[in-house]
C-alpha cells in the first residue's frame, strides 16, 4: 500500500463501497441496528471515555495525550501472549483490543461469536513491525529478517488476527484506502446486513501509524506528523431490533485530486445524501474525522449546519482530542456518533463525515426511542 | 558436540521461542505437540543458526518433526564443518 500523489485520479472500487441500489429492493432491506462497540487508544479506552473527553476539551485545542499505548498495556488489551504478540504488528493488537472489547459490550456468547465476521479498514497497513525489518534487511543481510513479517504487514493482517483468536468464522473482508477506511469498511458491513448477506458483522478501522516511514510520507504529502496516534475502533452491527442506535445510509465518494480542501464536492454530496434519506429524525450531531486544522474545521461546521437546513448539530471532531490516526479516524468518528445517539433521551440522528486524501464518506446513524 | 546437548541447545530454544509446554523432551513433535508452525521453525531455524555458529548455512528442515530430528539435522551440519554450539 502507498500514498497515491495526489494528481493521480483515483478510482474507487465499486464492490461494496459503493451504495448498491439494485442488490435488493429497499422494501425487503433490514434495518442494520449497532449493539456494541469498542475502542483501544491511547487516550481513550472505550467510547463512553472518548466523548467525556471530546466534551471536556471541545473548546481547547490540544495535541494528543499519548501517540501510543504502552507495549505491555496493549499486549494485555489484546489478550495475546508474548509468543502469538511478537509475530504481529501494532495494528494488529490494537484491533484485536477494541474487537475484544465490541463483543463484550454486545454481550455476545461464544457461539453467536463464532458467526460473527468483520470488515476493518485502514490506510497504511503494519510499518511499525515491517521498519525494522527493513533497516535489519539493510544492515545485517537477509537472514536478520523475521519469518512473520508478511504476515505481520499486509493490510488484511488484524482482520485475520482477530478471526483467528476470536473464533470468528463469519464474512471478512479488508478495506485499504484512506482517512475513509474505518467508515467505508462499517458501509461494507452495513450494506451487507441490509441486504441479507450477512446476519452479524464488527466493522471498523485500525491504524498505528507513529513510524519514521509514515511520518516521513505524510510530510512528503505536505501534512505535519506531529499528531499522529495509534488507535482502533469497531461497532457490531446487527440485524436485532429495539432502542439500539441504527445505521440509516451510507455512501462513499471519490474526491479530486487537489491540494486544497474540497468544499463544494462535499457540499453536493451531502446534499444529495440528506435529500435521499426516509423521514428521519433530526440531524442533532455531526462527527468528522478531519486531522486538527481550525480552519477546516470551520469550513466543514459551516457546510453542515447548511446542509441541515440552518438546524445547530452539536460538532465533534475528535481527531482533536486523540491525534490523526489516519485509517482509524472515520470508526473514531462511528463510534463517538453510536455513543452520542446511545445517551439520547429523544429521536434524534447523526450525521459521519470522513474526509481523506481519496475519498470521502457519509454514514447517517439514528435512534428513534 | 554429543547430540545430547545439541537436544538440549534445541529445547532451550524451543523455550525462547515461546514454547510453554511443561516439559520438552526429545521425542516430543515439534509441531502437534509444542505447537510450533512453519514461520515458528524457520524462526527456530534462525536462532540455531545464531546459537551454533552456522553463518548462513542452510539447515535442511524437510522431514523434520521430532525434537530429536532437529538435533540429528543439526548435528550433520556440525560434523560436515559447520561450528559448534555454545
Amino acid at each position: 500500500m502507498v500514498l497515491v500523489p495526489i494528481e493521480t485520479p483515483v478510482e474507487i472500487p465499486s464492490e461494496g463501497l459503493r451504495q448498491d441500489r439494485s442488490a435488493v429492493s429497499t422494501a425487503t432491506q433490514r434495518r442494520v441496528a449497532v449493539i456494541g462497540c469498542g475502542v483501544c487508544s491511547p487516550a481513550a479506552h472505550s467510547a463512553k471515555e472518548l466523548v467525556n473527553l471530546l466534551t471536556a476539551r471541545e473548546p481547547q485545542r490540544a495535541r494528543p495525550v499519548k501517540q501510543l499505548l504502552a507495549r505491555e498495556e496493549l499486549d494485555n488489551a489484546s489478550g495475546l501472549g508474548v509468543r502469538e504478540s511478537k509475530k504481529v504488528d501494532r495494528f494488529s493488537l490494537l484491533a484485536l483490543a477494541a474487537a475484544r472489547r465490541a463483543l463484550r459490550d454486545a454481550g455476545l456468547k461464544s457461539d453467536a461469536v463464532r458467526h460473527c465476521g468483520i470488515v476493518s479498514g485502514n490506510m497504511m497497513a503494519g510499518w511499525t513491525f515491517t521498519e525494522p525489518q527493513l533497516r535489519a534487511l539493510h544492515a545485517l543481510g537477509l537472514g536478520a529478517v523475521s519469518p512473520y513479517l508478511a504476515t505481520a504487514w499486509f493490510p488484511a493482517a488484524p482482520q485475520g488476527q482477530v478471526t483467528i483468536h476470536l473464533n470468528m468464522q463469519g464474512f471478512a473482508k479488508t478495506v485499504t484506502t484512506d482517512q475513509s477506511a474505518g467508515a467505508q469498511a462499517i458501509g461494507m458491513a452495513f450494506e451487507r446486513i441490509r441486504d441479507h448477506r450477512a446476519d452479524l458483522l464488527l466493522a471498523g478501522g485500525v491504524e498505528a501509524p507513529v513510524t519514521p516511514f509514515v511520518q516521513a510520507a505524510l510530510t512528503q504529502l505536505g501534512e505535519g506528523p506531529g499528531d499522529l496516534a495509534e488507535a482502533a475502533a469497531f461497532i457490531l452491527l446487527s440485524t436485532a431490533d429495539g432502542g439500539c442506535p441504527a445505521i440509516g445510509a451510507h455512501t462513499t465518494f471519490p474526491l479530486p485530486c487537489s491540494e486544497s480542501f474540497p468544499a463544494e464536492v462535499i457540499v453536493r454530496q451531502i446534499a444529495a445524501f440528506l435529500h435521499e434519506l426516509p423521514d428521519r429524525p433530526p440531524v442533532q450531531t455531526a462527527v468528522c474525522n478531519v486531522a486538527a486544522d481550525l480552519r477546516i474545521e470551520e469550513e466543514i461546521a459551516s457546510i453542515v449546519r447548511k446542509a441541515v437546513h440552518g438546524a445547530e448539530p452539536r460538532l465533534f471532531f475528535p481527531m482533536r482530542a486523540i491525534g490523526n490516526c489516519l485509517g482509524a479516524s472515520s470508526a473514531i468518528a462511528a463510534v463517538v456518533a453510536y455513543e452520542v445517539l446511545s445517551q439520547a433521551t429523544a429521536p434524534c440522528s447523526a450525521l459521519v463525515l470522513s474526509v481523506g486524501h481519496q475519498c470521502g464518506d457519509l454514514l447517517w446513524m439514528y435512534r428513534w426511542s | 558436540m554429543t547430540n545430547k546437548s545439541i537436544e538440549d541447545t534445541v529445547i532451550a530454544l524451543l523455550r525462547e521461542l515461546g514454547c510453554d509446554a511443561d516439559t520438552i523432551l526429545p521425542v516430543h513433535e515439534l509441531h502437534s505437540d509444542l505447537g510450533v508452525d512453519s514461520t515458528e521453525l524457520v524462526e527456530l531455524a534462525a536462532l540455531v543458526r545464531t546459537e551454533c555458529g552456522l553463518g548462513a548455512q542452510r539447515i535442511d528442515l524437510v522431514g523434520v518433526k521430532t525434537v530429536a530430528d532437529l538435533a540429528a539435522r543439526i548435528e550433520l551440519l556440525l560434523q560436515s564443518g559447520g561450528s559448534r554450539c555454545t
